[in-house]
Formats: structure tokens, sequence, C-alpha cells
């Protein structure tokens, strides 16, 4: 780690070569595209790069890395704004309620266009908990916010794809469950 | 049990181990549990694997943000790839990876019109036979000419080629022909069937197409296959070093 600090280009070479799959998974889910995840990873591991000489070591070298990848996926999505979004036209519920009419209760909608339909803070915290695989604290560090936000981010994310994702959708609890905040 | 339901944060941070304080009660609870069920289903679905970048473009996404990043190219090494590179191939990094993908995406664009064409031309297996020693000659996409550009199929992945033996290995009378080796990329319906077409006239079809790694070098083995009509008609093995576009090996077969 230390060679890679200092600007070694193999050590470097190696540990984004380590990293680079999770990473890149972590795009994907994030921009729900190729293209966009492409460009959000080469992003992310060029500020990696420039960042390391700076990385404190306060936290993981992952969750760091993590860190500058969400960012890194963020700006991308906000650079897409202009573009056509690939998410859901309308509202996950609205969706899911008009799939139900045609559609038996567990067809799964596409996984990165449910996904997109959440709003990007609540798809990072899920993404970061079921892609990435990271505590609640570690995501807290990742994203820079309270614990406590990160439980309710993914709560609410996941409130958004029940309908979506999960078998049984029609006749789940769910929807009588309030949302603590 | 307590009478009181998890709300769906409890539920979905106890689906993360997060809150076992809850564990008890969502035991009991079938309500509660089928919640739980159906928060799993969603990690479980969110969970689903992302499929790995081929190594090609993994190499290029590392090597590219490894030069823009550090602003320098990458250091000469002991390999032979760059031992190669230092022999004065000048070709800038990006204009030979261009001429790399416009191989490649040659392959793509007359393989879709080949395969409209119908006129498929299948040659032998090749019995590849590899030159005494790797003889690096300038540009060998640019001497063939090969030009314009689509999309190509990804080449398969012939992993890292730790020596020059090995990469002589892979052409040897004997060896299994790369078109033949697991996960090869074969886009025709049989063997060594074209894929593409050069307008060089001393290169037949191309027949495969891999990458392969040695040290910080990518690389991209293009197989062509005996010329139509030529006795005797070669196979030749190309590999065009990323960023050095050498011609590293060539080799012919009876």
């Amino acid at each position: 780690m230390q060679s890679a600090r200092d600007g070694d280009r193999v050590a470097l070479d190696s540990l984004l070569r380590r990293h680079y799959d999770r990473l890149h998974a972590l795009c994907r889910r994030m921009t729900g595209d190729d293209a966009d995840a492409a460009d959000a990873c080469q992003e992310a591991l060029m500020a990696i790069v420039r960042g390391l000489p700076g990385f404190d070591g306060r936290s993981a070298f992952g969750t760091w890395a993590y860190r500058v990848t969400t960012n890194a996926c963020l700006d991308e999505l906000r650079r897409r704004r202009r573009r056509p979004e690939p998410g859901l036209p309308e509202g996950a519920a609205e969706v899911a309620s008009a799939l139900d009419h045609v559609e038996a209760s567990t067809t799964r909608v596409d996984l990165d266009r449910a996904l997109q339909s959440l709003p990007a803070d609540y798809r990072a915290a899920v993404v970061l908990r079921d892609v990435c695989g990271l505590s609640y604290d570690e995501i807290a560090q990742t994203l820079g916010i309270p614990a406590g936000t990160v439980r309710s981010r993914i709560a609410r994310g996941r409130r958004a794809l029940v309908p979506l994702l999960a078998p049984g959708r029609n006749s789940g609890p769910s929807s009588e469950r309030p949302i603590s905040t | 049990m307590s009478d009181r339901h998890a709300d769906f944060e409890a539920l979905s941070a106890y689906v993360d181990g997060e809150a076992p304080e809850w564990a008890d009660h969502v035991e009991a609870c079938p309500s509660c549990r089928g919640t739980a069920a159906q928060l799993r289903a969603v990690t479980v679905a969110v969970a689903e694997v992302v499929p790995a970048r081929p190594a090609v473009d993994r190499e290029r996404a590392i090597s590219s943000a490894l030069d823009s990043a550090l602003g320098r190219p990458a250091p000469d090494g002991p390999d032979r790839l760059a031992a190669r590179r230092r022999q004065g191939n000048p070709w800038a990094l990006g204009a030979v990876a261009a001429v790399v993908l416009t191989v490649l995406g040659f392959s793509g664009l007359v393989l879709t019109s080949y395969r409209e064409s119908d006129d498929a031309a299948t040659v032998a297996g090749p019995a590849l036979q590899a030159e005494a020693d790797l003889d690096a000659r300038a540009g060998p996409a640019a001497d063939s000419g090969v030009a314009s550009s689509a999309a190509a199929q990804p080449p398969s992945d012939l992993g890292d080629v730790a020596d020059a033996a090995t990469l002589r290995s892979l052409a040897q009378p004997g060896s299994t022909p790369l078109n033949q080796r697991p996960g090869a990329t074969v886009v025709g319906t049989r063997p060594c069937e074209e894929q593409a077409r050069t307008r060089e006239p001393t290169l037949g079809p191309v027949v495969y197409f891999a990458t392969a790694r040695r040290g910080q070098v990518a690389g991209f083995v293009v197989g062509f296959g005996p010329v139509p009509g030529s006795t005797p008609s070669p196979v030749i093995l190309l590999l065009l070093a990323q960023d050095g576009c050498a011609e590293l090996l060539r080799s012919a077969g009876p």
C-alpha cells in the first residue's frame, strides 16, 4: 500500500486490479448502464490514483475506494440528467400495480430499471449494502452520513423495491408498515 | 415475544443483521416474518452478480487511469514485450490502440456482411509453427491495410502469458489451436470459419482473435487463416501489443 501511495505504478496497478471488479459492480448497479458504468469506473480509478497520497488510512482502503467510486457515480448520474433516464416513467408503486394486472405477481421488473427508479441517495445506500456487502457503519463512513440515516435510506429504498423485486408483492404486509425516520 | 410489530425500517435492519433484538419477535410473528422474507428477496435480487468486464476492458481501464492520473506511460520492464517497445516503435499509445481496435472493428463489420452473403469458406484447423525467434515488425495492422470500424465480438481471454516461451507454445504444432481452447472466440459455426477479411493479400481471413497479457502489456492475438488459393497456405498468428503494436510473433503452418 505504501508503494502505491508513493506512486509506484506496479503497486498501483496491482491495487486497482484487486478492487476493479467490486468497484465496477458498484458503478454498474449505481448507473444501470454499461457505458455509464465504464465512464464512472474510469473516473473513479483516476480519482483513486490521484487521491491515494492523501488517503490517511483512518478507514480501510476498500471503504475509501467505495466512497470515491460512489462519488464518481453520483457525478456521472448528474451528467446524465441531461439525457433521458432509463428509469421507470412513473413511480415504482404505479408500475408495480400496472404489472400486477397483466403479469403474475412473481414477475420481476428488470433490476436495473428498478434500481434506477430510486433516488440516487437511496440507491447508493442499498447498493453499498447489498452489492458491496458493507455494514451500516461502513456505509455511513462511505457516504459521510449518520448510521441512522443509512438505515432509513436502505429501508426506504427497499420499500420501493419490494413491489418490483420481491415475489408475492400483492399479499405482503409491507404496505401496512410505517417507515420510521 | 413483544406484541409490538417491528416497523419496516427495523425489519430491513434485521435482515441485514443490524437489529438482532427483533429476532425473537420475527420468529414468532407470521406478519413480520413475511415482510422479512420479502426484504430478503429484495436483497437477493439486488445482490445479483454483476458480470465481470472482459479482461481487455479491465486492462484498458486500469492502464488508462494510471496513464492519466500519473501523467506518464508505463515504465519499461524486463519483459520482452516492453523491450520490443523500447526498440524503437514510435507509435503513440492512442494511435496504436486505435489501430488495434480497427482490426477488431473490421472483423465485426466484415463478419456481418460475410454472414449476410453466406459465403462461408472453411479452412482446416491451423497447424501453427512458431518462428524460432520473436521478430518485431512495426505496425502489422497498418501493413495489412485493415480498415474501417464497427463493434467487434469480444475476444476470448488467454490469460497471462508469463514469458515468450509460453507465447510461442500457443502456436506450436500439436498444441491446441487458439480457436479450440476453452473460451475461445469462434463466431462461425465451424472452427476456423472466416470471421473477417483484410485487404492485405498475404493474410488470409481472420479466423479468431483473443487477448493475452504479459506484465503491464495487454495484447491482442489475431489468427489469420490460409490465404484462399495459395499453396502452401499459411496460418499466421499475430500478437499486437496494445501500446506498441509491434508484431511479436508470426508463425506459418505448412
